[in-house]
C-alpha cells in the first residue's frame, strides 16, 4: 500500500512537472483564486476567509522552510516570531497607548524585530543539532507566550490588544476579509518570489549543504555560524511579517492565538508538502488549513489526523508529497564558452 | 619552498595521544603520502590542518600563515581543500550543485543580490555555472550533472568529491584514501588522474593511503606514523626498506626476511 | 520578608514531592534516549494516559465497593491498572510509531513523535466523539448497531476519556501530622516514600539484570550489541515498557494528588521532566532522578523570589540555559558532537 500511494503521488507530480502542464496549473490556481472573492455565491464571505487564511500560513509556511526545509535547523518555536510582528503591530498602531503609526512603516519594522530575535534565539543554539534544537526552540516559543500573557502592563495579559487600527492605501481603508484576501495574496507572491530566489542562489546552495553535512560544508568554505543566523533571521523576518498581517487583519489579538499549536501547524505543512519545496509549503497549507476549514464536521478531528498523518508520512512518505527538485543545470557542450582544462579520461568507472 | 608547516602538533583525545608532536614540511607542488596502520592519527592530522580539531599542541602554518584558532571554513578560503574517507557528498543536491557549493569561496553574492538579481550577481552566477560544467568535464561525469549525488555510482561519487574541492581553486589540497574501495585498474586511472592535479592545475597533493602499490607509485615523499609518532620519512625506496616502518605494519620480528612490495 | 524556618522546611519537601513527578517521567525520556538518541516528545502523553486508565479503574472500584471496603486494595490495584495502560501504550507507540522508522534520517523519529503525542492526546478527548460517531453509523433506517449496545459503548467512553476535567477521589485526604511547626501531609509523604521505592527498584534492575546490562550495551552500540546476540527490537521494547510504567506510576500518583487530569496534562510535566533529564545528563539514569528533584527543589526557590505565575518560565529557562552552556548535564557523559 505504502508503494502504491507513494508511485500514484509520483505519477501526478510527473504530469505536473512538464513545464507546460506547470504553467497550466498554476495558472488556473491563481486565476481562481482572483476572481473568487468577485463571484457573488451564498458561502462567499466563509471562503474568502478560508483562502486568505490559507495565505497567511503559507507565508509562515515559506519562512519557516527556509530554516528547516533549507537549512535543516528544527525551529519548534517558530510562533514566536509570529507573535513578535503581531504585537509589535498591534501596540504601535491601537489604542492601547494611543500610538498610530501607520501599517506600511511599522510593518517593515515589525518584520525587522522579529529578524533580530530570530537572530539572538540563533546565537546561543548554533552549536546545538537535531531534536535538542527541537526542543530549546520549542521552550524559547513557550516563553515568549508567557511572557505576552504576563507582562500585563505592556500586553494586556489573557485580555489581548483589541481596536487594533486598519492599515490604509491610497486613503482606502483596508478593513474588509476580501482586502486581506488580496493583501495577503501579494505577499504570498512576493514570499514565493523571495525565497524562490534564495533558495537557487550561492545562500540557498550553502543552506541546503548545511543540512546535508553540516562539517563538510564548512570544510568547503560556508561560514555556518553566519548561515545559520542568517536562515533564522530571514525565516523570523517573514514570520513577523506575517503576524503583523494578522493583527491588522483581525483587529484585535490574545495571548492563545499565538500557542505552540501555530508552530505545530506550520512545521506539519512544510513536512506534508514537502521539506524544502515551495510548492510543498502551498499544497501542505491548503491540505492543513483549508481542508479541515472546508471539512467542518470534521473539524473536531483535525488534529487527530494531523498526528496520525505526520506519523503516516514520516514512515510512507518521509519526503513529502511534492519533494524538493533540484533544477537542471548541466549544460551541453556547445553551451559551453570556453573549454577548461583537458579532460581526463577514466573510463572504468564503478 | 615549504607551503605547509607542522611544528610538534599533538592532538589528544581524552588519554589517548592521536598525533604526537607531529613535524612535516610539506614542499610546494610536491605529492606527499601519510601512511601508517590503522589509528595512526593520519585523519586526526588532517582534521587538525582543516581546523575541525584544534590542536592542544604546536602550531601548523599554510603559506607562513598561522592556521592557529582558525574555523574551518576560513581555512578552506585560505586554499586548502579536502575529500573524506568516507566520500561526504551533499546527497540531495545535483553533482553540479555540490560543486557550486565547493566555489564558496571564490563566490561573492550575498542575500540583497540573490533577490534582487543584481547584474553582478546574474554575471558572477552564470560563470558559476560554467565552471561547474568544467569541473563536471574535468573529473568525467559528463551527463550527470543533474543527477543527484546520493544516486552516482561509487566512482563517480569519489570524483565528484574531487571536483568540488577542485571548485574553491585551492593551492593544498587533502585526499583522504581516494582509491579505497576501488579495483586496480581504477585505482591506476586515480593515480594518474592525481598527477595531472598537480602536474596541469598545480595543486600541491597531501594524501594518505593504503594501497602501497598507490602509495610507492605516485609519492615523492612518504611519512609514516604510527601511534601519532612520526617514524620515517623519505622517498619511497627509502621507506621501502625502513625496518621501523615494516616492524609497525607487521608487528616485531617480521622485519626481517620480507620482500619489498610486501608491506 | 520574614524568613520562617518551617515554613521553608515545608516548601522543601513540596519541591521534593514535585521533584518525585519529574523524576519518574525524565526516567522515561533518559532511558529511550539512552538506547534510542532520540526525544520520545509522546513521553508526556504516555504519563498522561497512565492518569486516565487509572481513574477508570479507580472508579470502578468505588462502583462496587472495593475502595470503601479496602482503600489500600483500591489505590494498590488502580497504580498497577494505570501502569499497565501506560506501558501498553509505550511499547505500542514504539513499535508503530519509531521502529519503523530506527534506520531513518535524525529528523523522521522526532517528528512521528510529535505526531504520536498530539494523536494520543486528541484520541482521549474525542473517545467518546468517535465512540458516538462510530456507533451511530446507519445505513438509511437500518443501524449498524442496536441502541443499548450504542449507550454502552458511549457511556464506557465517556467515563474513560472526553475533553471536559475529570477528577480522582480524594484518596489521601488532607491530614498530615506535624514535628514542630512543620507541617507533613501524609500524601506527600506516601508519594515521596513510592517514588523513592520505585526508583531504587530500577536502578538496581538497570545495574545487576541480564535486561539492564543489555540495555546499556545497547545504548553504548547498537551494531556490536547485535553482534553479540543481544535481540536489539527486544531490549528496546522493554525499554519503553520500563520508561513508560513509571510515567504511568506517576499519571497516577499526580491525578491522586492534584485530583484534577486533562487530556493536555502531559505536555508541561513532559517538559519539566525532558528539562529533569537533560540537568541530570541524558542517557543517565541516577541523573534523571537528581535532575527531577533539583528542579522541583528549585522551582520552589524560585517562587520565593517570584510571582508564581513565572514558575513554568522559571523551568523552561534552566532547560534552554542548560542546553546552551552544559548540554550533559550533572552527571552526563560527554556526548559526541554527532550525538546531539
Amino acid at each position: 500500500m505504502k508503494k502504491r500511494f507513494s508511485s500514484l503521488l509520483e505519477r501526478i507530480n510527473e504530469r505536473f512537472s512538464s513545464p507546460i502542464g506547470r504553467w497550466v496549473l498554476i495558472g488556473i490556481v491563481v486565476g481562481l483564486i482572483l476572481i473568487l472573492p468577485m463571484i457573488n455565491f451564498q458561502q462567499r464571505a466563509f471562503w474568502v476567509r478560508v483562502i486568505g487564511y490559507t495565505g497567511l500560513y503559507i507565508i509562515l509556511g515559506l519562512g519557516l522552510n527556509v530554516v528547516v526545509g533549507l537549512a535543516g535547523l528544527l525551529d519548534l518555536g517558530y510562533v514566536a516570531f509570529y507573535a513578535i510582528g503581531a504585537y509589535a503591530y498591534a501596540l504601535l498602531a491601537s489604542g492601547h497607548f494611543d500610538i498610530h503609526i501607520s501599517f506600511w512603516l511599522v510593518l517593515p519594522f515589525a518584520a525587522l524585530l522579529a529578524g533580530f530575535a530570530g537572530i539572538l534565539l540563533g546565537i546561543p543554539v548554533l552549536r546545538m543539532r537535531g531534536d535538542y534544537l527541537a526542543i530549546v526552540t520549542l521552550g524559547f516559543g513557550e516563553i515568549i507566550r508567557m511572557l505576552v500573557t504576563n507582562l500585563t502592563d505592556l500586553t494586556n495579559g489573557s485580555q489581548g490588544l483589541i481596536g487594533i487600527d486598519s492599515p490604509y492605501l491610497f486613503g482606502l481603508e483596508l478593513k474588509t476579509s476580501t482586502h486581506f484576501y488580496y493583501m495577503i495574496f501579494i505577499f504570498v507572491i512576493i514570499a514565493i518570489f523571495v525565497t524562490q530566489r534564495l533558495d537557487r542562489s550561492r545562500v540557498g546552495r550553502s543552506w541546503i549543504a548545511m543540512r546535508e553535512d553540516e562539517d563538510a560544508a564548512q570544510m568547503v568554505g560556508v561560514n555556518t555560524t553566519r548561515y545559520k543566523l542568517l536562515s533564522f533571521a530571514v525565516g523570523a523576518f517573514i514570520g513577523g511579517l506575517g503576524g503583523a498581517i494578522f493583527a491588522a487583519w483581525q483587529g484585535s489579538i490574545f495571548p492563545d492565538n499565538f500557542n505552540l499549536m501555530v508552530s505545530v501547524n506550520v512545521l506539519c505543512l512544510i513536512i506534508i508538502g514537502g521539506m524544502g519545496s515551495i510548492p510543498g509549503v502551498v499544497i501542505g497549507s491548503f491540505a492543513l488549513i483549508t481542508l479541515p476549514d472546508i471539512l467542518r464536521q470534521f473539524a473536531d478531528y483535525r488534529l487527530l489526523l494531523f498526528g496520525f498523518l505526520l506519523v503516516v508520512m514520516m514512515i510512507a512518505r518521509p519526503e513529502g508529497f511534492i519533494p524538493s527538485r533540484r533544477r537542471q543545470l548541466e549544460l551541453h557542450a556547445e553551451e559551453l564558452a570556453h573549454a577548461g582544462p583537458a579532460e581526463i579520461t577514466t573510463e572504468g568507472g564503478a | 619552498m615549504t607551503i605547509l608547516a607542522s611544528n610538534n602538533v599533538t592532538k589528544r583525545f581524552g588519554g589517548l595521544v592521536a598525533v604526537d608532536q607531529f613535524d612535516l614540511d610539506l614542499q610546494e607542488l610536491s605529492i606527499h603520502s601519510i601512511i601508517g596502520p590503522n589509528g595512526a592519527g593520519k585523519t586526526t592530522f588532517f582534521n587538525c590542518v582543516t581546523g575541525f580539531y584544534p590542536p592542544e599542541e604546536g602550531e601548523i602554518h599554510f603559506n607562513g600563515t598561522s592556521l592557529k584558532g582558525m574555523s574551518p571554513d576560513r581555512i578552506a578560503h585560505l586554499g586548502i581543500a579536502r575529500t573524506y574517507q568516507n566520500i561526504r557528498l551533499f546527497s540531495n543536491m545535483t553533482a553540479i550543485e555540490n560543486i557550486l557549493v565547493g566555489q564558496h569561496p571564490k563566490l561573492k553574492a550575498s542575500l540583497i543580490d540573490a533577490i534582487l538579481h543584481t547584474p553582478h550577481y546574474q554575471k558572477e552566477e552564470k560563470e558559476a555555472h560554467e565552471e561547474a560544467n568544467r569541473l563536471v568535464r574535468f573529473v568525467g561525469l559528463v551527463g550527470l550533472g543533474d543527477h543527484l549525488a546520493r544516486n552516482l555510482p561509487y566512482g563517480a561519487q569519489r570524483r565528484l568529491e574531487i571536483a568540488r574541492a577542485l571548485a574553491s581553486k585551492p593551492k593544498l589540497m587533502l585526499l583522504d584514501e581516494p582509491t579505497a574501495g576501488m579495483n586496480p585498474q581504477e585505482s591506476a586511472e586515480m593515480m594518474r588522474f592525481i598527477r595531472n592535479l598537480r602536474d596541469e592545475l598545480e595543486i600541491t597533493i597531501l594524501l594518505i593511503e593504503h594501497d602501497m602499490r598507490v602509495v610507492m607509485g605516485i609519492s615523492e615523499i612518504i611519512t609514516v606514523l604510527d601511534y601519532g609518532v612520526k617514524i620515517a620519512e623519505g622517498p619511497p625506496e627509502e621507506i621501502q626498506r625502513n625496518p621501523r616502518v615494516i616492524e609497525a605494519y607487521l608487528g616485531r620480528g617480521a622485519a626481517s626476511g620480507l620482500g619489498q612490495n610486501s608491506i | 520578608m520574614g524568613f520562617d524556618v518551617s515554613s521553608f522546611i515545608e516548601q522543601l519537601i513540596n519541591g521534593l514531592t514535585v521533584g518525585s513527578f519529574y523524576a519518574l517521567i525524565a526516567l522515561g525520556y533518559s532511558m529511550v534516549y539512552g538506547v534510542l538518541t532520540m526525544i520520545n516528545f509522546a513521553h508526556g502523553e504516555i504519563f498522561m494516559v497512565g492518569a486516565y486508565v487509572g481513574l477508570y479503574t479507580m472508579n470502578r472500584l468505588v462502583d462496587v465497593g472495593l475502595y470503601d471496603s479496602s482503600k489500600i486494595l483500591a489505590v494498590g490495584i488502580t497504580f498497577i491498572a494505570g501502569t499497565i495502560g501506560a506501558a501498553i501504550t509505550g511499547v505500542t507507540v514504539e513499535r508503530l510509531a519509531y521502529r519503523p522508522l530506527r534506520r531513518a534520517a535524525r529528523l523522521a523519529p522526532l517528528i512521528s513523535a510529535i505526531g504520536m503525542s498530539i494523536f494520543l492526546q486528541e484520541f482521549i478527548r474525542l473517545l467518546p466523539n468517535m465512540g458516538e460517531a462510530i456507533t451511530s453509523i446507519s445505513i438509511g433506517s437500518f443501524t449498524l448497531f442496536p441502541e443499548n449496545i450504542q449507550t454502552a459503548v458511549v457511556g464506557f467512553l465517556q467515563e474513560f476519556g472526553g475533553s471536559r476535567v475529570k477528577t480522582y477521589p480524594g484518596v489521601f485526604g488532607v491530614g498530615g501530622f506535624d514535628i514542630g511547626d512543620i507541617h507533613i501531609t501524609y500524601s506527600r509523604l506516601i508519594i515521596l516514600i513510592m517514588s523513592v521505592l520505585t526508583m531504587l527498584g530500577l536502578y538496581f534492575l538497570v545495574r545487576y539484570s541480564r535486561l539492564g546490562k543489555a540495555m546499556r550495551a545497547v545504548a553504548e552500540d547498537k551494531d556490536i550489541a547485535s553482534l553479540m546476540g543481544i535481540d536489539i527490537d527486544q531490549v528496546i521494547s522493554r525499554t519503553f515498557l520500563i520508561g513508560s510504567a513509571l510515567a504511568g506510576i506517576a499519571g497516577v500518583m499526580m491525578g491522586m494528588f492534584y485530583l484534577q487530569i486533562r487530556p493536555t496534562m502531559g505536555f508541561v510535566p513532559g517538559i519539566k521532566a525532558f528539562t529533569a533529564a537533560v540537568l541530570g545528563g541524558i542517557g543517565n539514569i541516577p541523573g534523571a532522578m537528581l535532575g527531577g528533584y533539583a528542579l522541583g527543589l528549585g522551582e520552589v526557590i524560585g517562587v520565593q523570589f517570584l510571582p508564581a505565575v513565572y514558575k513554568d518560565i522559571v523551568s523552561f529557562s534552566i532547560l534552554v540555559l542548560i542546553l546552551i552552556f552544559k548540554p550533559t548535564g550533572i552527571l552526563g557523559e560527554v556526548l559526541a558532537e554527532k550525538k546531539m
